[in-house]
């Protein structure tokens, strides 16, 4: 009986495995070959409509001023612009830096929510009906927008069906430590190759939550943002498609970020994704599937989007199954799948993504040097495999004793803060890029 | 002046992958897969031979030489017989020998932050196969049963190889002869790879009989197998990309 389960289950694995690893080959071969992808920049004679930027800040001080004279430095007519400032319940210097930037600057609109809820979500709730803007764009704390950043990310919405857009995430903290180097290769694929090319085969890109907007109509139709969700981006993106608004997604918008450092803030942040991606499956599975807006192709890959993060507790349960077999010595076709399905789950190498994904991405990138790296990424899966099926693990557990929904943690910063203090990373922190100078302004650092 | 090339932001970059580049890539992934199945009985012979010699070298005493079924399509290939001690019938070398390893890799685990996950995993490894030892002696097996695993493992390795490589490296290469190069290596790395690695499990498990076997077979396996890949496949990469770099048009 144990054998047959066993077998069942290493069945299973390997089927969902070898699926998903077909998939990101697909997407790996399809942008690899793009010889022309879409470019919302060509298209001219587009009235550029009127922008909120979103800037959800809880206890950013560290990167506040940074986020913030980047955007005011943008090339965006300032008539049509409003930068959305939110001090979300900070407990630091944060709202002081806001309303020094909103007085200074008019474009910046001050917002101090005092209590409430924690998350993203909720911040972006409560500071909506504040936002005049046709469209909205997103950026969190810690980003550095270019100067042309938001006319890339609205060219898009030129297109009347485009719902929400999605702009590309590049590390700036790369060089850091090793878990950096490998994070900023899984960024490139997940974007470079994954994000494009679901773009360019008519499939979803996801929007990310930051480095993106929404067309204010599309969120009103779905009935705004959901604050209850660990992934109000997720959650968005999935209840957009299936009201028929399409995502865009501009590989040329590219915006820096801070990646996690430390190994155990990546796995507090991955498996927040889990808990996030695994909560919006059950929520929007049969919407999905019902939707009269999406093929059966898109309906298929945004299932496989949601339930991504399932795929590592499947791949331990095939490792328990093969174990199971191993020492019972159950000869060819079961050992047979064992291997495939090892084979299959190596491939996991990035957050979802295969080490083929990884390279493409990497030689597409001209990343080199830090290809070399990428037989590391093994490291960087098992510790991901491990945090994914601990979340889904109090997720599920959680869900059954009814004890609540998982809390959102705010993903730390490296960041050297205002007051000069910085975290003990061992490699110092990374400087910021403005600096407030004797005479009040904020200028750019020598070192940033 | 108009510049002769103008390298394009990376937002734009593609890899042509044309018809007949692809189908040369096919061509050779089905030519190498063919050289495979027809040299199948020499490369068993051969990988053999190589585990008997590495086993030689290393002072283990090989009983004689098996023949086992791989599967029903396939005659019998030969494998080394080497004699595996009863680990469970000695208590104190047992419990000496898994506190040895559970200290070194809790010291690993200490040590090294970013190996963490995958030493808790071995960890798991080794507590499972002392049960195993411990409460079902039926379980025990020897160095022909661990070679079968093994060497089915490894067939299905060297049979999906040429595919990969075609896909991975001679595709991404500018030059094809170059990636034909690259996949001729890493199959022929695979195969004494394996051997070495099958060599070192049997040995290990002539003085420990099947406490580390579970674990081998996980790291010393197919895992190694996709890192050695994975590792080809990043140095034929950068590679790639340097030349990729350097051209002009």
């Amino acid at each position: 009986m144990l054998i047959v389960i066993a077998k069942l289950c290493l069945l299973f694995s390997v089927v969902v495995l070898t699926l998903y690893a077909v998939r990101h080959y697909l997407f790996a071969a399809s942008r690899l070959s793009l010889r022309r992808p879409k470019e919302w920049m060509e298209f001219t004679g587009f009235v550029l409509p009127r922008v909120s930027v979103l800037v959800a800040m809880h206890n950013e001080e560290a990167v506040a001023a940074d986020i913030l004279q980047g955007l005011v430095e943008c090339d965006y007519d300032w008539e049509k612009l409003e930068v959305v400032a939110i001090n979300d319940r900070s407990t630091d210097r944060t709202g002081d830096i806001i309303d020094d930037f909103a007085a200074r600057h008019p474009v910046i609109k001050a917002i101090h929510r005092e209590g409430g809820a924690g998350g993203k979500g909720a911040a972006l709730q409560f500071a909506t009906p504040r936002a005049t803007g046709e469209v909205l764009l997103l950026f969190d704390a810690d980003y550095f927008p270019g100067r042309s950043m938001i006319k890339q990310l609205v060219a898009p919405f030129c297109d009347p069906q485009v719902g929400a857009v999605m702009g590309r995430v590049v590390p700036h903290n790369t060089g850091r430590t090793l878990l950096t180097e490998l994070l900023s290769m899984e960024r490139a694929a997940g974007y470079q190759v994954g994000q494009q090319a679901r773009y360019n085969l008519g499939l979803t890109p996801q929007f990310g939550g930051t480095v993106g907007g929404v067309r204010a109509s599309a969120l009103q139709s779905v009935g705004g943002w959901n604050s209850e969700s660990l992934t109000e981006d997720t959650d968005l993106t999935f209840r957009l498609v299936a009201r028929g608004w399409r995502v865009a997604y501009v590989n040329r918008a590219e915006c820096y970020e801070e990646v996690p450092e430390t190994w155990e803030v990546r796995k507090r942040q991955i498996g927040r994704w889990a808990t996030g991606h695994t909560e919006c499956l059950h929520k929007l599975q049969s919407s999905i599937l019902r939707s009269k807006a999406l093929s059966f192709w898109q309906k298929l890959d945004s299932l496989f989007v949601l339930s991504s993060y399932l795929t590592a507790p499947i791949l331990v349960l095939g490792w328990i199954a093969s174990l199971v077999l191993f020492f019972t010595q159950q000869n060819s076709v079961a050992l047979f799948l064992s291997v495939a399905l090892m084979f299959a789950g190596y491939q996991m190498f990035g957050n979802q993504a295969t080490f083929y994904e990884l390279g493409v991405a990497a030689l597409l990138d001209g990343a080199s040097r830090r290809v070399l790296l990428m037989p590391l990424s093994l490291f960087n899966f098992f510790a991901s495999t491990g945090a994914i099926c601990g979340a889904l693990l109090r997720f599920y557990f959680g869900k059954l004793r009814g004890t609540g929904r998982p809390r959102w943690q705010k993903t730390r910063r490296y960041r050297e803060n205002g007051n000069g203090n910085t975290f003990g990373n061992g490699h110092g922190a990374t400087p910021r890029l403005y600096s407030q100078g004797a005479n009040g302004l904020y200028t750019r650092s020598s070192n940033g | 002046m108009r510049r002769l090339f103008i390298y394009p932001h990376r937002s734009l970059r593609a890899v042509p992958l044309n018809w007949p580049r692809c189908a040369l890539s096919a061509l050779i992934a089905g030519g190498l897969t063919l050289a495979i199945v027809r040299l199948l009985q020499p490369l068993f012979a051969l990988h053999n031979q190589l585990c008997l010699g590495l086993l030689h070298l290393s002072g283990i005493p090989v009983t004689g030489i098996a023949l086992v079924q791989l599967f029903a399509a396939i005659q019998p290939v030969p494998v080394p017989l080497v004699a595996v001690t009863q680990i469970g019938a000695r208590p104190l070398e047992l419990w000496s020998i898994f506190a040895a390893a559970m200290l070194l890799l809790l010291e690993l685990h200490r040590r090294i932050p970013f190996a963490r996950s995958l030493l808790s995993f071995l960890m798991v490894l080794l507590i499972v196969a002392l049960g195993v030892v411990i409460f079902d002696s039926a379980a025990q097996f020897g160095s022909a049963e661990f070679a079968t695993i093994w060497l089915r493992g490894e067939l299905l390795i060297w049979f999906v190889l040429p595919w990969f490589s075609a896909s991975m490296l001679i595709l991404m290469q500018p030059a094809t002869v170059l990636g034909i190069g690259w996949a001729l290596i890493s199959q022929i790395y695979g195969f004494f790879w394996s051997a070495i690695r099958l060599a070192l499990c049997i040995g290990v498990m002539h003085y420990t009989g099947i406490l580390f076997a579970p674990m081998f077979w996980f790291v010393l396996g197919v895992m190694a197998d996709v890192v050695y890949l994975v590792v080809f496949y990043s140095v034929g990469l950068q590679w790639t990309s340097r030349r990729w770099d350097t051209r002009t048009n």
